[in-house]
């Protein structure tokens, strides 16, 4: 009685997992992960100390999702995935922050040198 | 029975987990990387971000309460440290765009003030140019207008010192214009009174000297042979500078314009041994000069 129990209770919180982990086929997923990452190596990255770090971290999980995809793990996959995911996008915030701090620095600049450049 | 009552509690609690087991060391890292997000500038400037990491904490909770150390918990824990980051990068992101957007603002504003302010400098430089040019216009107006004047003015002098040539002798000296005239005509002999053929005459040159220029001043000297004592001559002759000068005054000359000095028998233009240059040395000199000749001839120099 214990046992039976115990098992219609983790089937209960699979079925909840699975349900909670998302309605996107782990190869669908997988793609738009790539795109993710593809984002974030596009506008430099793999340039940023930081980013890069992320941007390796999505990129290995991506590949370890690709192998649990072969294997018809789709659970474990999505998990994978969404921690891939997670990262490219760290990874292409980062990026963004950095060339806008840059810009923001680079306007400041200008505007001193223009009010020097007078005196 | 009651063994199997009393174990029951304990082994769903083993089983579960949720009081024996504490949080993983993701929910950890999450936990710490929310309340970083919490208090950076994810709160004012990506708020939303900010809930997406607190319903993946929540998430990665409802899982370490349900299933402590699970797999899932773990990479639950896994995707909301990343989203805590996320959401605090973000909010850094969001604000480096408005202070962009204020920074530019700030250069354009800059950009236009020196505009302005060169323009400004541009337009008072451009007045002040064209206020020189106008009194520079004006000047040489004023110059040109007092040469010509000056021009009219010498001309009527010259002209008036050439009708003088009909009576007197005129002659160009370093000290000045020298009109002589004939002391035998002028006086009566011995005398200082002016005889009346000599105020014909010195009418005349009263006419000529009432258009001089204000700069002109007009020396009257008197001389006299040099028969006689010299103190004697030297009195004579200032008495016949003294008397031209008076008359000229009266026909209307300038006083402060005039003076008269007597040389006696000084400076000589013929020999005292003969009548004939006896006669040309009685004379009076009318000199005309400028100031700084007038200087010279007051120091006694004749230059």
């Amino acid at each position: 009685m214990m046992k039976r129990f115990v098992s219609t209770a983790l089937m209960t919180l699979s079925v909840a997992v699975a349900a909670c982990g998302g309605s996107s086929l782990p190869p669908a997923k997988a793609a738009d992960t790539q795109a993710s990452i593809s984002a974030a190596a596009a506008i430099g990255a793999d340039q940023n100390p930081q980013a890069a770090l992320h941007l390796k971290m999505a990129r290995d999980q991506l590949k370890q999702a690709q192998d649990l995809i072969s294997r018809d793990q789709g659970d474990q996959a999505k998990l994978v995935l969404d921690r891939a995911n997670a990262d490219a996008e760290v990874a292409l915030i980062i990026t963004r922050e950095a060339e806008a701090s840059a810009n923001v620095r680079k306007t400041q600049a200008d505007t001193a040198a223009l009010q020097n450049g007078n005196r | 029975m009651k063994l199997t009552y009393l174990l029951c509690p304990l082994t769903l609690m083993a089983a579960f987990g949720c009081a024996a087991t504490g949080p993983t060391p993701e929910l950890i890292d999450a936990r710490r990387a929310y309340d970083q997000a919490r208090a950076s500038d994810a709160a004012t400037y990506s708020p939303d971000k900010l809930l997406s990491a607190k319903q993946a904490l929540d998430k990665a909770e409802s899982a370490h309460a349900d299933d402590a150390g699970s797999d899932t918990e773990r990479s639950l824990a896994y995707v909301a440290e990343r989203k805590a980051q996320y959401a605090t990068v973000y909010g850094t992101y969001e604000k480096d765009r408005r202070d962009q957007a204020e920074s530019e603002q700030a250069y354009k504003d800059k950009q236009d003030s020196l505009r302005r302010s060169a323009v400004q400098q541009a337009t008072e430089a451009q007045k002040t140019l064209a206020a020189t040019w106008d009194n520079l216009s004006s000047a040489r107006k004023e110059l040109q207008s007092e040469k010509q004047e000056r021009a009219k003015a010498e001309q009527s002098a010259a002209a008036a010192v050439a009708s003088l040539s009909k009576i007197a002798q005129i002659k160009e000296e370093q000290r000045g214009t020298v009109i002589t005239l004939d002391g035998q005509v002028l006086f009566v002999t011995g005398k200082a009174e002016l005889l009346p053929i000599a105020r014909d005459r010195l009418n005349q040159v009263a006419k000529s000297l009432k258009d001089l220029d204000d700069d002109k001043l007009v020396s009257i000297e008197g001389f006299t042979d040099s028969r006689g004592a010299d103190d004697t001559n030297l009195k004579l002759s200032q008495d016949r500078a003294n008397a031209v000068r008076d008359y000229l005054a009266s026909q209307g000359v300038k006083g402060e314009k005039l003076r008269a000095i007597g040389r006696g028998e000084a400076t000589p233009i013929a020999s005292n041994e003969t009548p004939e240059g006896r006669a040309n040395n009685r004379r009076v000199e009318i000199v005309i000069q400028s100031s700084a000749q007038a200087a010279a001839g007051m120091s006694g120099t004749k230059p």
